[in-house]
């Protein structure tokens, strides 16, 4: 059951720390402030603290469910250990369907943001076949080169957080005021809403094993989920002091909105740049996913992994085919955060409980 | 391999179709200003100012000016374009402007496509004109050829010492939150020229007909926003005049008890300097604190005259609804709405002056 | 290249012996007319034979000739002894005679149809002096640039790397021009893995002639269809020099001036060697504006059509008068104009490479004032862009080597088509695209993004910024040295508590 990967194909645990943000960061950080903002107001920050915590949580967990066996795992193999190959197979595939059903949001809303912003007419299935070829490229250089993508990415995409010095000047502050001035509750719904944008992290249970000296990934791990939240929370401070909490709610897209205030003297109207960019932070979360989806099904059903990846890229182009309109991608959107949020909040802490029972109860045999 | 080759056919066939409107610098007409009124019959007049480049002579932009009847605004848009070479596209809209009858009826309706067009800037500035608003924006072309727009400048400038910084973003802030109400600048012409006639004051997006006028913007900024340029004129004694220079001033609201029996108290520090002084002994030095001490005075009773003003109309430009709400643990905004009017509210005027310019 | 034309000749037949004895090979050598044959000294005395276009007759009459009118015949063996020269040879090799005599070597026989040969090398090759580098001209620094001859080459080398760890290995290739190739390394520094590599390509190079050390260059990259170029190449022997201490290997080929430098990372492309002349800050400004200017080359057309196409909500609003009128008479779309104009600088470009220096220079002027001021007042293309592009071509002639200027030259159309299509989009979808390819880019087994991916702090010290000498402690990361260490001796420790007036 152990997972080996050739030495040349792995990176080194450093890298972990740039592969969170890399894949959690994608399109909802464009948008999110107004759903949390719905549900706590201006505590809507502290949801994002918690969520952020509770994901690092979560994560302690994933590197436990990894690590305590006797050998290196991923999460195929630990399916299969503790559940059989059949049972085991069964939710490997859900899982399968679930970072498929990731990327196809991600690929899905950016071109939303596309048509809405930039392109109204754009012909949707070229662009997504465009994309997919760009993602077919980067999936195929293997889990270095996506990796690779990641860093660079956030390399490029990062200056944008910068924008967030533009709005200052018309900042309320006052606005963040009273503290905590909703209940427990509703705090806790909002945190509810935010998983879908942490959601993410769960993909170092599949590339756990292409890591070099693993024991030392899992610092950089929750310091690069640690990083996200800091975005995340830094965003959420400051679409509260831009906006007035009224206004907040029927903005769609308020980190894009808050672009359109800056304002350089060679340049002005900032969103269609910031647009473009955020090509670099969306695609490497979509490879990581797609890749994931396939690496996943290469262990599963043994065929080679370009074969499935080349399936897998087109059940995305025929999805994105049907999700034509604002109604459904919401819609769609709506469903997966459910799955998400099962997945990471019961699935993994359920599955975690489950392996120390089986590995007690082996232990005892033993 | 053969996949890759696929895809590159697929995508290339998909080539002839990209479907991206072009919008070609030179085959649109770019809306610079554009200026509605309300037309009678729930219709609407748009005018709008567009930059047409003129052919053969180097660097030299024309300016003309379209109109239409609709009943809302993208239509009169379709209407203009009726008339046009090119479309008429307002990515670059730098200002709006509404006729005082149509403001008077509540603007939500009219500023709402700009809140939805994602091709809107946010520094959009949008301002009332007393009288109607073709007015002003006819006068656009005929004002002096620099490059930009004049209206746009015109406010920018006032911004800086006697109107309140309102933008699109500003504007719908204060119209969406509750506890706030906007403002908007005030325009007007007099002959060939446009002018500031002062800040038109809004119920939620109703004009409610009164304004501060000009010189009085200065108060209101001060009362408002913390900020640094601006002068305001006191009588200091019989026939003489001063002038107040603003070097820097802060506000500070202190609520309380917002909600059972509210108690504001609005605290306004301000550094001055002095630039001229009618009336005096050259010889002798100025007795700062007698000015002072006049000048406390007289801004002081013209700010709680305002203050009154806006507590008699039901507005709060001021956002003390918006400031007691964050600063009370369940807010009762209802309770807050009714007892505004009532609400005693104090201005506490503090003027230190700190130079008397490069002279003694 | 010197003897071209009777190496040519000969040379089938050299590669492998196809004569099947002595005699054949001998028949062979005289249908070729510079080869001489004749007895010396008088009829009864030996059988010289050489090729006159190869060999050196001066030494010939002072060192071969002078010993044997002077003494009774003798037998090889003994004559051997006499003559004072180097390296010579007693034998009936038929693969060694062959080689040798192509190679410059008299041959000798003591009488007709003997087998047994003394082959005295006797060499005579003609050498350009050594002269100033043209392509990577400093205004600082040395002015010596390598030349034709490897051996001059490797003496540049040497001279300036006085230790026995400095390696060449030679080898031959192309089957007909069996071209001396060299592998240079400093033994100890290089990481061996690379030298392993870059043997095993040069051995696996099929080709009849390699006439140059580009040639070598397309065969040994790790991908061979890449536009960019992953091995550098220089004609400083400085520059060699200082890589080869860095722990990169170099390649030099017999007949070329230049020398092949590897592995590579994409920014050591735009570091000029006079970056290290300067003062560490000024080198380290100057490389970050040569770092700005190829992104300008590279995208500022490209921008142009994007945001005039499709974007003009991005221009200020202080601009729009002046690009709206400098557009307003232009009949063709921004794209087309684009193009036009880029394809003009293209075509001037070269032009110039292709013409001499002196007429090159008129070239530039014509093409750029006379071309570009006619096009602007005929309403052709606008003054905005023509200020675009030329200055994208200033820009992409601070790139310090030449092939990766070619590159930037090129890969500027692929964005310009992508943004007509999809605008600022497209840019940025080009750029990934890009993007994939340099991020799967190799150069000998290197990664060639470093040190940004693989993220390496510390290769940051010389790669976008040069810190100075002092912080330059170890060896660059990428290249994996067996030994990491530039600087042996810790720096002294400052006092820190160093104050003021103390």
């Amino acid at each position: 059951m152990e997972v080996k990967p050739n030495e040349t194909k792995q990176i080194s645990p450093f890298f972990v720390f740039f592969l969170m943000p890399g894949m959690q960061i994608g399109v909802g950080i464009l948008g999110f402030e107004r759903i949390i903002a719905k549900e706590s107001g201006q505590d809507a920050w502290i949801s994002v603290l918690i969520s952020g915590l509770i994901i690092n949580v979560l994560l302690w967990m994933c590197f436990k469910l990894l690590g305590r066996g006797p050998q290196t795992l991923d999460l195929v193999a630990i399916h299969k250990d503790l559940f059989g190959k059949w049972v085991g197979n069964a939710f490997n595939i859900l899982f399968i369907l679930y970072f498929i059903m990731i990327s196809i949001i991600l690929i899905r809303t950016y071109l939303e943001v596309i048509q809405v912003w930039m392109f109204p007419g754009v012909n949707v299935l070229m662009l997504i076949t465009i994309i997919l070829i760009l993602v077919y490229r980067f999936v195929e250089g293997g889990f270095r080169v996506i990796t690779g993508f990641c860093i660079i990415g956030l390399m490029i995409g990062s200056p944008l957080f910068l924008l967030n010095y533009f709005p200052l000047k018309y900042a309320h502050f006052e606005n963040l005021g009273p503290f905590l001035d909703h209940s427990f509750l509703e705090i806790m719904k909002a945190c509810k809403k935010m998983t879908l944008n942490y959601l993410g992290f769960e993909l170092i249970l599949i590339y756990y094993p292409f890591i070099k000296n693993r024991e030392k990934s899992q610092k950089w791990a929750h310091l690069g989920a640690l990083f996200t939240m800091v975005i995340y929370v830094v965003s959420i401070l400051v679409s509260l002091a831009y906006y007035h909490q009224d206004q907040l709610k029927d903005v769609i897209w308020a980190t894009l909105t808050l672009w359109k205030i800056v304002d350089l003297p060679f340049i002005e109207r900032f969103e269609y740049i910031g647009i473009s960019v955020w090509l670099f932070m969306v695609l490497p979360n979509v490879c990581l996913g797609v890749w994931a989806a396939s690496r996943t099904a290469k262990r599963v059903f043994g065929y080679r992994q370009k074969k499935m990846l080349v399936l897998i890229l087109i059940i995305i182009l025929v999805s994105c085919i049907f999700l034509d309109n604002r109604y459904r991608i919401d819609k769609f959107n709506t469903i997966s955060s459910q799955i998400g949020f099962y997945i990471v909040y019961l699935y993994l802490p359920l599955l975690f409980i489950w392996q120390s029972i089986v590995y007690k109860f082996r232990g005892h045999k033993s | 391999m053969k996949i890759k080759l696929l895809l590159i056919t697929l995508a290339s066939f998909l080539m002839t179709a990209c479907g991206v409107e072009k919008q070609i610098l030179e085959d649109i007409l770019i809306a610079e200003v554009v200026g509605y009124d309300d037309a009678g019959d729930k219709k609407i007049k748009g005018t709008v100012v567009v930059s047409v480049p003129q052919p053969g002579e180097e660097a030299d932009l024309g300016k003309e000016v379209y109109e239409a009847d609709s009943h809302d605004i993208k239509a009169a848009r379709q209407q203009e374009n009726a008339k046009t070479p090119y479309p008429i596209v307002g990515g670059r809209l730098t200002v709006t402007l509404y006729g005082e009858e149509l403001a008077s009826k509540g603007l939500n309706d009219y500023v709402d496509t700009y809140r939805r067009d994602p091709m809107v800037g946010r520094d959009l500035y949008l301002a009332v004109v007393h009288g109607k608003a073709e007015d002003v924006v006819k006068m656009e072309p005929k004002l002096i050829k620099t490059p930009g727009v004049q209206v746009k400048e015109l406010i920018e400038q006032n911004i800086r010492t006697n109107l309140p910084d309102v933008d699109l973003h500003r504007y719908l802030y204060a119209c969406h939150g509750k506890g706030i109400d906007p403002v908007l600048p005030l325009l007007e012409t007099t002959g060939d020229q446009i002018r500031v006639r002062g800040i038109a004051l809004f119920k939620t997006d109703r004009y409610i007909g009164k304004y501060i006028p000009y010189e009085d913007g200065f108060l209101y900024k001060v009362l408002s926003e913390n900020f640094k340029l601006g002068s305001y004129e006191i009588k200091w004694k019989e026939n003489d005049f001063t002038d107040i220079n603003n070097v820097e001033s802060r506000v500070h609201y202190h609520i309380s008890n917002a909600n059972q029996d509210p108690k504001v108290r609005i605290e306004v520090k301000m550094k001055a300097s002095l630039l001229e002084v009618q009336g005096y002994d050259l010889g002798k030095a100025v007795d700062l604190n007698k000015i002072e001490a006049r000048a406390e005075q007289v801004i002081g009773k013209k700010l709680n005259e305002m203050v009154t003003m806006f507590q008699e109309n039901h507005i709060d430009p001021l956002a003390l609804g918006d400031h007691a709400k964050s600063k009370t643990r369940n807010f009762d905004q209802k309770h807050w709405e009714e007892a505004y009017p009532d609400i005693p509210i104090e201005v506490d005027l503090d003027i230190e002056m700190i130079q008397t310019g490069i002279a003694e | 290249m010197r003897f071209f034309k009777g190496k040519r000749e000969m040379d089938s037949a050299s590669f492998q012996v196809t004569s099947k004895d002595f005699q054949e090979l001998l028949k062979k050598f005289k249908t070729s007319d510079d080869f001489l044959t004749f007895q010396f000294p008088n009829d009864d005395g030996y059988i010289i034979s050489y090729f006159n276009s190869l060999v050196s007759v001066q030494q010939l009459h002072e060192q071969v000739l002078a010993v044997m009118s002077n003494q009774p015949k003798k037998v090889l063996k003994q004559l051997k002894g006499d003559i004072p020269m180097e390296d010579m040879k007693l034998t009936a090799d038929l693969k060694d005679i062959q080689r040798l005599v192509l190679e410059g070597s008299i041959m000798i026989q003591y009488k007709q149809d003997d087998e047994m040969c003394l082959l005295i090398p006797c060499v005579h090759s003609v050498k350009r002096q050594i002269s100033t580098p043209e392509s990577e001209y400093t205004v600082v620094g040395s002015k010596e640039a390598f030349v034709e001859s490897l051996d001059s080459n490797l003496n540049l080398i040497r001279n300036r790397l006085p230790t026995p760890e400095l390696q060449s290995k030679e080898f031959r290739v192309g089957s007909i021009s069996q071209t001396r190739i060299a592998v240079l390394y400093i033994d100890g520094v290089v990481n061996q893995q690379i030298i392993k590599t870059v043997i095993q390509r040069i051995e696996d190079i099929e080709y009849d002639t390699i006439v140059d050390i580009s040639f070598v260059s397309q065969m040994i990259t790790d991908n061979r269809n890449s536009m960019f170029p992953q091995l550098i190449d220089t004609e400083r022997p400085d520059h060699l020099a200082s890589v080869l201490s860095e722990g990169k290997i170099g390649i030099m080929l017999d007949g070329s001036p230049h020398a092949l430098v590897g592995p590579n990372t994409i920014i050591s492309f735009f570091s000029s060697f006079e970056d290290y002349f300067q003062i560490w800050n000024l080198g380290t400004s100057f490389r970050l504006i040569r770092l700005f200017a190829v992104l300008f080359s590279v995208l500022s057309s490209p921008l142009y059509v994007a945001v005039l196409t499709y974007h003009y909500q991005v221009i200020p609003t202080d601009l729009l008068p002046i690009l709206i009128s400098s557009r307003g008479v232009i009949p063709f779309p921004p794209i087309l104009e684009a193009i036009v104009l880029e394809g003009t600088i293209e075509l001037l470009r070269e032009a110039a490479v292709r013409l001499p220096a002196k007429v090159g220079s008129t070239i530039g002027i014509v093409g750029g004032i006379v071309i570009g001021s006619a096009a602007v007042e005929a309403g052709f293309v606008s003054n905005v862009l023509l200020m675009l592009v030329a200055l994208a071509a200033l820009a992409s002639f601070t790139v310090p080597i030449y092939q990766i200027s070619n590159t930037i030259r090129l890969i500027r159309f692929p964005f310009l088509i992508a943004a007509q299509l999809y605008g600022l989009f497209g840019i940025a979808l080009c750029s990934a695209f890009i993007l994939s390819h340099l991020l799967k880019l190799t150069s000998l087994g290197s990664p060639y993004l470093d040190p940004l991916y693989p993220l390496r702090i510390h290769d940051f010290k010389d790669s976008l910024i040069r810190l100075p000498f002092s912080k330059q402690k170890k060896r660059p990361q990428f290249l994996r040295t067996e030994n990491p260490l530039r600087i042996r001796k810790e720096a002294e420790k400052r006092n820190t508590r160093n104050d003021i007036d103390e």
